[in-house]
């Protein structure tokens, strides 16, 4: 068997402010702020934060920032000199939950598809992904719907559970995850003292919400139904909830110029956003709000399962949780899946009833 | 409850209108509320008011998918009504085309964390408890603290302006920093309701589309600006945005300016045409020299 080992908050704290101070690294934790939790890239000012339930945003923010410069250009008489963007910053990331985690074997298999992306893979492979196991969950959680887990492993490299107030057992998960531990050693403790309270929740806490399987088999075949205008007719077509999904990885790239020289970027984008599918001609295919949800919904539950055979949803209920109209995401997705069940039941002939 | 519920029914049985957008709460025993559209008469049971309706209901009024359903009711509060009455005055909808379903209103909660339940800042500079246009009335008269001609002033107006110039910038520069350039306040917002927003207009790409410092203030500051005069402190930007930025100051600022230089609220008399739509002779006009 191999030997445990833990972490304390304060153990966590040093270690993250040590690397802080490291150049050509960039650690990211929660803060506070205003009363509520984010991931954020820290600065020796700011102070990490354990008292939270689940961050507003994803640990997304880390590898897939939400504006990226992705190269610099010259623009001189006889010539035009474009610099390539140095990717070699080692990235921490602390403080996500396994919602988040899981996050990324589903992003990896977009960002290195038929195009490889080297912006997000090389950012990932630097990186150093520590997750929480859960303490907490609450009515927009669905994770176990999807068949994650609140102490899952899925993409983390350490995952931490907490043993006591003050203390975390270790648990590396891949090999980079080890590594580090072994390297930082002298932050992490042999011993603790374990408190019977933890853990205090696990999957039979979180109750499984709707048939996934039913979602995908629904939208196959009911594009044009008229659920979709009646589920979403309240959406206002913003972006917050596909920006704090952990999952959602749409992006423009927009020149930021001046007349010789400039920065293309990459940046976030959302399919809710109207202007998001807006042709030059002045048409838009997904012209209502009802068929710009049923694009974000689609998606993530049939068409990325039929490229990448993975639903692209974690379950976390971020969405959900920053929605200012009350959309939630599980609700929509057990009508449709309820929709799904009664299709069949009234498809079935009497006789074999 | 049970009037709203009557007269919701009665108005789509008799057709007057068809479709009523109102509240419902999301779960039996939550006292959370979201927005429902109620297309027939069965699901009028579920319409409610309490202080927990938060939202702006006005917001849907702007939608062409929505102004295509013919005529509609709106459950609105004072507030609300001030942004319909905004929308009737830029001729974004007609008077004739939306019934409002006025509710007398003591004020509303914050509806969202941290605090959830406090009460809305709104709601103390509030001059219209009691609906001040509307089709029906719903709900006993309330007392109306301030009177429709007082002058108020916005105490965290009041209080930022103590700041230097300086700690004004650092402390938009750490606010607007946080944007993450979603447009939640600009969808959510009742009287942002341009076909195409300048953000989106990109040939060329007039305003800097990342979400970093200089593409964040000349987001907020565009938004504040088309607002100006035009604001009836809602609060619904402010309530929505992920990121926890604190709007209201920036749009309050600017409708202080606009009652000082016009002597003008938003939102209260339809047939009063906008300062910033007029052109008289009489305007300040001091600044050109």
């Amino acid at each position: 068997m191999t030997k445990e080992i833990f972490i304390t908050q304060k153990g966590i704290k040093d270690l993250l402010n040590d690397f802080l101070i490291k150049e050509n690294t960039e650690v990211f934790g929660p803060v506070m702020k205003d009363g509520l939790s984010y991931i954020s890239k820290l600065t020796p000012q700011t102070e990490i934060t354990f008292d939270y339930f689940i961050t507003v945003n994803s640990i997304k923010e880390a590898l897939f920032p939400r504006y990226e410069p992705i190269l610099r250009y010259n623009i001189s008489k006889d010539n035009i000199n474009i610099t390539d963007i140095e990717l070699d910053k080692k990235i921490i990331v602390f403080g996500g939950h396994p919602c988040d985690a899981a996050s990324i074997p589903l992003m990896d298999k977009l960002f290195g598809w038929d195009y490889k992306d080297r912006f997000y893979l090389e950012r990932e492979k630097n990186s150093i992904i520590i997750t929480l196991a859960c303490e907490e969950f609450d009515k927009n959680c669905f994770c176990t719907t999807l068949g994650y887990s609140p102490r899952g492993e899925i993409g983390s490299d350490i995952l931490l559970e907490r043993v006591n107030d003050e203390t975390f057992r270790a648990k590396a998960v891949t090999e980079k995850g080890g590594k580090f531990i072994e390297e930082n050693k002298s932050y992490f403790t042999p011993q603790a003292n374990i408190d019977k309270k933890y853990p205090k929740i696990t999957d039979k806490d979180i109750p499984i919400k709707f048939n996934k399987d039913n979602v995908k088999k629904w939208i196959e075949k009911n594009f044009e139904d008229p659920l979709w205008e009646k589920l979403t007719s309240n959406c206002v077509s913003c972006a917050a909830c596909t920006f704090a999904c952990p999952t959602c990885h749409c992006f423009d790239i927009t020149d930021d110029a001046g007349m010789w020289k400039g920065i293309r970027t990459k940046n976030w984008d959302a399919c809710t956003l109207p202007v998001f599918t807006l042709h030059a001609s002045g048409y838009n295919p997904r012209e209502f709000y009802w068929q710009r949800y049923r694009q974000r919904i689609s998606h993530k539950y049939s068409y990325y399962v039929d490229l990448f055979s993975a639903i692209s949803c974690t379950g976390c209920g971020r969405c959900s949780r920053v929605c200012g109209v009350g959309m939630n995401i599980s609700e929509i997705l057990k009508t449709i899946s309820d929709a799904y069940t009664s299709q069949m039941e009234s498809s079935v002939p009497a006789s074999s009833k | 409850m049970k009037e709203l519920i009557d007269k919701a029914k009665e108005l789509l049985k008799d057709k007057t209108v068809n479709l009523i957008i109102g509240y419902e709460k999301i779960e039996a025993n939550d006292n959370k509320t979201r927005p429902i559209f109620v297309w027939d008469e069965a699901d009028a049971a579920k319409l409610v008011f309490d202080k927990y309706c938060v939202n702006n209901l006005a917001v849907y009024l702007k939608r062409k998918e929505t102004r295509s359903a013919g005529k509609i009711g709106v459950v609105a509060k004072g507030c609300d009504i001030r942004s319909i009455v905004g929308l009737i005055q830029e001729n974004q909808i007609l008077r004739d085309k939306v019934y409002i379903i006025g509710m007398t209103c003591n004020g509303v909660v914050k509806g969202r964390e941290p605090n959830f339940d406090a009460p809305a800042s709104k709601c103390e500079y509030c001059k219209v408890h009691n609906p001040h246009l509307a089709d029906i009335i719903i709900g006993e008269k309330v007392a109306e603290p301030i009177h429709k001609d007082a002058k108020i002033s916005f105490k965290d107006v009041e209080e930022f302006n103590k700041l230097s110039r300086e700690e004004k910038w650092k402390f938009w520069e750490e606010q607007l920093s946080k944007c993450i350039k979603c447009y939640a306040c600009r969808q959510v917002c009742p009287l942002c309701y341009c076909n195409r927003c300048i953000v989106d207009l990109n040939v060329p790409q007039w305003i800097d589309t990342r979400s970093n410092g200089k593409g964040n203030f000349a987001w907020n500051i565009v938004r504040a600006y088309h607002l100006a005069g035009r604001c009836i402190d809602c609060g619904e930007c402010e309530r929505v945005c992920p990121a926890g930025i604190p709007l209201m100051l920036l749009n309050r600022t600017l409708q202080e300016e606009v009652r000082e230089k016009f002597n003008y609220e938003a939102g209260f008399d339809p047939e009063v045409k906008p300062p910033l739509t007029v052109f008289s002779p009489d305007d300040l006009a001091e600044f050109i020299r």
